[in-house]
């Protein structure tokens, strides 16, 4: 028995019926075509599936699809605009705060509410913050970097 | 790692869902936020044959606050609770800020915490902390249980066969002090152990004395016998007394520590909770 | 100007940065099936039979398949990761077996985890719906798990075939090390304790192929495209020219080998005629895939009253897990860079490879460099508590100076040359890490209360680099005028697309902009090497510098005759070659590569196009080296530890770009910081796995690392075009020793000697009482 959905991705509706045991990392993935969500445990620890949900980072891998019905869930796929990158990917990749890029989509949905809540530009406070997400290439270093410029903080 | 299949419902009131559950006998679970639900399923150490999704009752999300009580609907989330709670009661916020990361408290639910009944629980110290009770619904209606009787054993509370955690009823506190220290092998990760204080203090004596203890047995639990020590202590120098707490835990071996370890750090956090709560200007 | 040496921004993370990169799980092909492994939950035992027949009846299964539906070819993978010259063998008595792992499990399970069935299934969900309907019958036997126990007469057996569980030994002797011992003032020994970790990149493995006209495509998350397309041929009974694998995206590796599923999913996609794919889940990845280290060493340093080292021994006992297709590899490793950047000249190493019924062990990013510092920087801090010396007083005494290098270290490498240490320059290197750590006033910062403790702690490595056989690469003018690199090694973070450009770029004199690198598919080039061992940045760069030379001169010469120019007088300029001073008289690479180009007016009739292969075999390894220092702050009631700075001094030769090579020290020390403070996979005495989530194996996070200062020593090294030394995994070797060193210091008081890898708070805690009483 398969559940309707209507929930907004990247600013599109989207109107899709799925098994409910299908994850929102999935019917992303798999369904949406979106692979720039990546799924690194699936248990929710390692943080590489973090979206946007509402406007807050969530583990895609452990919310169902369904109970997303009536979000609005962003993605890696939605941050660039007509005008260009988003300051985030842009960061990222001058301070090369990525090296395999398997972790980055979820260190973006976090750095991104981390802006939109105007988290202080300390790095303490935004190691913390950061600690969601596991990266095994760049030892975290050029992230923080990357992040606390992005917050305003030196560079 | 995907979930066995499952019946899926998403109620929009208690009632409907108590109605589900009653009917499904015993083979549903209630789908919270999900955030340890979810990730069982995908293990499939747990395999339930309906999820019934409570994220769609509107009255489940709310946070109002009275004269006396501040009642906590189970739907809210760790995260708008550690917002909203921040200024009225600063022990709830400091201590939901060690419960996983921000994107498991935006998600995760007050009420899947208190039911999921995690001995490493936050949450469980918290109520247990502030005096707090619970309120559940089931067939039979609805009915309040006090945080000290809710956690029977281990990951289970005192919830009958379709009854739901509907939301956390926190006195509030007319002056407190309060500490919570909680200490884990990583941020974010389990507590090893953690310890959340509520002291009355009168003319620097502690007069009331509630501590929950974290990752100390089996359940979240209160800490009696540190309580009994710490009433009619001066508030400068109560920390002294913090190894009474050995009588009141009894931790679990695991592969981050061994019970003793725990049993030790149970001791650090109550000191170093207690010594928060008389600096605490 | 050129590129060579300086932050170009790398060419990968447009695609990286906006979703686009194609992963393993991101492949789709239409018709597609999924597959999932069934594993063995037994550590030992025979396997009476597999029940496959009620997952076989679920709708939408495919195909389950057993080791009775395997070729006779593809049973085991037999071949070994080696080749040990005889010389070697004999100079340090080299004993060791052959190794044979089985595909699927067939009569016996050796080791939790072991695959006994792969199920196809039209999706993953009801694949993994079918996996819990297959039963398997074991009849349990005693599991060998530890590693001493393994060799004790009447141990069980873990392979029948390997007399006393021992599948390899050596012994390495330099000098004189038993005199020299007898005859030196004092000795400090300690048994050393490495456990298990395991290389967890963020991404788990993968292997999806199809099998269409006879030809088979591979998609495998391989460090080594070509040498999975060798073991795979024979093994399928194919032509290699029939076997194409592609490495995608990775998403990080830091080691491997060929594993089973890699033979699995082929057959299984040549059996059903339909595009087949398994993912990895990270259970699995944690319990099957690159587990490393596990070496229980007994070390002893041997030192006269004026600090002067005299010799060093060890015994050194690797605990291999079931199957053992690296051979010595790693204890070897651990002999081969156990003296450091010290001058020791007396030297024993005895290595035992043992099995036991555990997942089988794999060089991890430092491969047995992280053990050896470990051992001997601990051993060296002992050594200078027992002096009363300060260490970097006790270090700087015995560096190998640089007038001395190259220093021949009186033994071989595992690859039967003599080691060398080609270059370097030790005492500036140590000098320029205490300079600028501060280290003569890190012990004056106050800890954050009485309860705290900080201390200081220094460490060295060597590491060979940049191991042969050999790469290969092939550069080619385009018609475009944009000059192609195809090589044969493929990233997985390391930036090849960036800095192989930039070498290429310096040789043409254009942009890197204007050089198209592509790796990681064995359709591109007939042989090549891969990623592993620090050897990129070396054998790739000099292999692509060659081959850019190579085509250069094609371009040149062809230049020189249109032109009718002396190649002397040609100049290379924006991708245009012109005579000296007439800048308007030349020829873009585009219109010469059309000269080129084959047909009857081809200018180069007998070898047209413009474009050379080569390989670059490296005459043996190169030794980059490192000092790290580390402060960290010790909470003296929990043995919570926390590192609070990390200074390295690298040198790895000529840079090739500084941006990509500071990146990979950040990593290695948070991959060694793991090691010594968070990372263990564990097996209980009946070889149950422990830490099979990463709830319970623990990598570091951002919290958990500190911020990374980076300072290059470079020294490059004669033995490649370029001067590269590798740059990968040295960082990782120091940081267990740096660290361990820093929490000992912060906790003389209590004369805390940490010898295990890694130090859990509750260990360091005990440590801590004993000290108190």
């Amino acid at each position: 028995m398969k559940v309707d959905l209507e929930l907004t991705v990247n600013g599109e509706a989207v109107g899709i019926s799925a098994d409910p045991r299908t994850t929102l990392a999935d019917l992303l993935r798999d369904h949406l075509g979106l692979t720039g969500t990546h799924l690194g445990c699936e248990q929710g620890v390692c943080g590489s599936c973090t979206v946007l949900v509402d406007g807050h980072s969530a583990r895609s891998c452990l919310m169902l699809a369904a109970a997303a019905q009536g979000r609005e869930v962003t993605t890696i796929e939605g941050m660039a605009s007509e005008s260009g990158l988003h300051p985030v990917q842009e960061a990222f990749s001058r301070h090369h705060a990525l090296q395999c890029g398997f972790c980055t989509p979820g260190f973006f949905a976090t750095v991104l509410e981390m802006m939109s809540e105007g988290v202080l530009a300390d790095e303490a406070i935004v190691r913390e913050r950061l600690s969601g997400n596991l990266c095994r290439c760049t030892g975290y270093h050029n992230i923080v970097t990357a992040t606390l410029e992005l917050l305003g903080g030196r560079p | 790692m995907k979930p066995a299949a499952f019946v899926y419902e998403r109620p929009s009131s208690i009632a409907e869902a108590v109605q589900l559950l009653s009917e499904a006998d015993g083979e549903a679970k209630v789908l919270a936020g999900g955030q340890s639900l979810v990730p069982l399923m995908a293990f499939r150490l747990v395999s339930p044959s309906m999820l019934v999704d409570i994220g769609a009752i509107a009255e489940l999300g709310d946070i109002d606050s009275g004269p006396d009580t501040i009642r906590i609907g189970a739907g809210v989330t760790h995260r708008r609770a550690e917002l909203a709670l921040g200024p009225v009661i600063p022990l709830v916020a400091v201590g939901l800020r060690e419960l996983g990361h921000v994107a498991i408290r935006n998600v995760g639910t007050v009420g899947g915490s208190l039911a999921h009944a995690d001995p490493a629980s936050e949450w469980g110290a918290l109520a247990l902390a502030l005096d707090a009770s619970i309120s559940v619904t089931g067939p039979a209606g609805e009915r309040s249980v006090g945080a000290d009787r809710f956690f029977l054993d281990w990951m289970q509370p005192d919830l009958m066969p379709g009854e739901i955690v509907t939301g956390l009823h926190i006195p509030k506190p007319s002056s407190m002090r309060w500490g919570f220290v909680e200490i884990a092998r990583r941020r974010g990760d389990f507590a090893l152990a953690g310890a959340a204080v509520n002291l009355g203090v009168a003319d620097g004596v502690i007069a009331t004395a509630r501590v929950g203890i974290l990752g100390g047995g089996v359940t979240p639990l209160r800490a009696h016998t540190l309580e009994a020590a710490l009433t009619g202590m001066d508030l400068v120098g109560a920390a002294e007394v913090a190894e009474a707490v050995d009588a009141d835990v009894d931790p679990l071996d695991d592969q981050h520590g061994p019970a003793r370890y725990k049993r030790r750090l149970a001791r650090v956090v109550c000191e170093r909770a207690i010594r928060q709560a008389a600096e605490a200007a | 100007m050129t590129y060579v040496g300086i932050p170009v921004p790398r060419t990968e993370d447009a695609r990286l940065i906006s979703g686009q990169g194609h992963y393993l799980a991101d492949l789709a092909i239409p018709g597609m099936l999924e597959a999932v492994v069934v594993r063995s939950q037994d550590a030992a035992g025979e396997l009476r039979s597999l029940d496959a027949d009620e997952a076989l009846s679920l709708p939408g299964v495919r195909m389950v398949m057993t080791a009775a539906d395997l070729p006779e070819s593809a049973r085991a993978i037999t071949r070994s990761f080696y080749v040990l010259t005889p010389q070697f063998v004999e100079r340090h008595a080299v004993e060791v077996g052959g190794s044979s792992e089985p595909v699927l499990a067939a009569g016996r399970v050796c080791r939790v985890g072991e695959p006994t069935a792969l199920i196809v299934a039209t999706d993953r969900y009801v694949a993994e719906d079918a996996r819990r309907l297959v039963l398997a019958d074991v009849d349990p036997s005693p599991a060998v798990v530890d590693p001493e126990a393994a060799l004790s007469p009447g141990s069980p057996l873990v392979d029948p075939a390997v007399p006393g569980n021992l599948h390899g030994r050596f012994d390495v002797v330099v000098g004189d090390p038993d005199r020299a011992r007898e005859n030196a003032e004092h000795r400090v020994s300690a048994r050393f304790r490495i456990a298990r970790s395991v290389g967890s990149p963020l991404e788990n493995r993968g292997v999806a192929a199809k099998w269409v006209d006879d030809t088979l495509t591979v998609w495998s998350t391989t460090q080594i495209p070509h040498v999975l397309r060798s073991y795979l041929a024979p093994m399928l009974g194919l032509e290699e020219e029939r076997i194409r694998v592609i490495a995608p995206d990775m998403g990080g590796s830091f080691g491997g080998g060929v594993y089973p599923e890699e033979v699995l999913v082929p057959l299984a996609a040549m059996r059903l005629g339909r595009p087949v794919r398994w993912l990895e889940e990270r259970g699995e990845d944690l319990m099957n895939s690159r587990h490393s280290r596990d070496q229980l060493i007994d070390a002893e340093l041997a030192f006269d009253g004026n600090g002067s080292f005299r010799s060093l021994s060890m015994r050194i006992l690797q605990d291999c897990g079931a199957v053992n297709p690296f051979g010595i590899t790693l204890p070897f490793n651990v002999a081969s860079h156990a003296r450091s950047v010290y001058r020791i000249d007396h030297f024993r190493a005895e290595g035992l490879c043992v099995l036991t019924n555990k997942t089988r062990n794999t060089p991890v990013r430092g491969a047995g460099r992280p053990e050896a510092a470990f051992v001997v920087d601990r051993l060296v801090d002992m050594a200078a508590h027992r002096l009363g010396m300060d260490p970097a007083d006790l270090r700087l005494k015995n560096l190998i100076p640089a007038d001395e290098m190259p220093k021949d270290m009186g033994m071989m490498y595992r690859d039967g040359n003599q080691l060398v240490y080609d270059s370097g320059d030790f005492p500036d290197q140590v000098r320029t890490a205490l300079e600028a750590s501060g280290y003569q006033t890190l012990r004056d910062r106050k800890p954050r209360s009485d309860r705290h403790r900080i201390g200081v702690g220094m460490s060295c490595h060597v590491e060979g680099t940049g191991l042969g056989p050999h790469e290969a690469a092939e550069v080619r003018v385009d018609t475009s005028g944009k000059i192609v690199v195809r090589c044969g090694s493929q990233p997985h973070g390391q930036s090849h697309a960036t800095v192989l450009a930039q070498v290429c770029a310096d040789v043409f004199g254009i942009r890197p902009d204007d050089v198209l690198v592509r790796t990681g598919d064995t359709a591109l080039l007939p042989f090549g090497g891969g990623t592993f061992g620090s050897r990129s940045g070396v054998t790739a760069s000099a292999v692509v510098r060659i081959a850019s030379e190579q085509t250069r001169r094609k371009l040149e010469e062809l230049a020189s005759d249109v032109l009718e120019i002396a190649v002397n007088d040609l100049v290379f300029e924006g991708g245009r070659v012109f005579p000296r001073g007439v800048p308007d008289a030349g020829l873009t690479f585009a219109e010469l590569a059309r000269l080129a180009a084959p047909g009857p007016a081809s200018r180069r009739p007998h070898d047209p196009g413009l474009a050379s292969l080569n390989t670059f075999v490296p005459p043996s390894v190169t030794f980059s080296s490192g000092t790290q220092v580390a402060v960290v702050e010790v909470d003296i009631d929990t043995g919570m530890v926390e590192v609070l700075d990390v200074v390295v001094v690298d040198d790895c030769g000529t840079i090739l770009n500084p941006m990509v090579v500071d990146g990979q020290q950040h990593g290695g020390v948070a991959h060694g910081l793991g090691n010594i403070l968070l990372e263990e996979f564990r097996y209980d005495d009946t070889g149950q796995p422990g830490s099979v989530t990463f709830m319970d194996y623990l990598l570091p996070t951002a919290t958990d690392v500190p911020s990374i200062t980076v300072i290059h020593r470079s020294h490059p090294t004669p033995l490649n075009p370029l001067g590269v030394k590798g740059a990968g995994e040295g960082a990782t070797a120091s940081a267990p020793a740096g660290i361990a060193n820093a929490i000992c210091d912060a906790l003389a008081e209590f004369g805390v000697e940490v010898t295990e890898m890694p130090i859990s708070p509750a260990r360091l805690l005990d440590l801590i009482d004993q000290g108190r009483r």
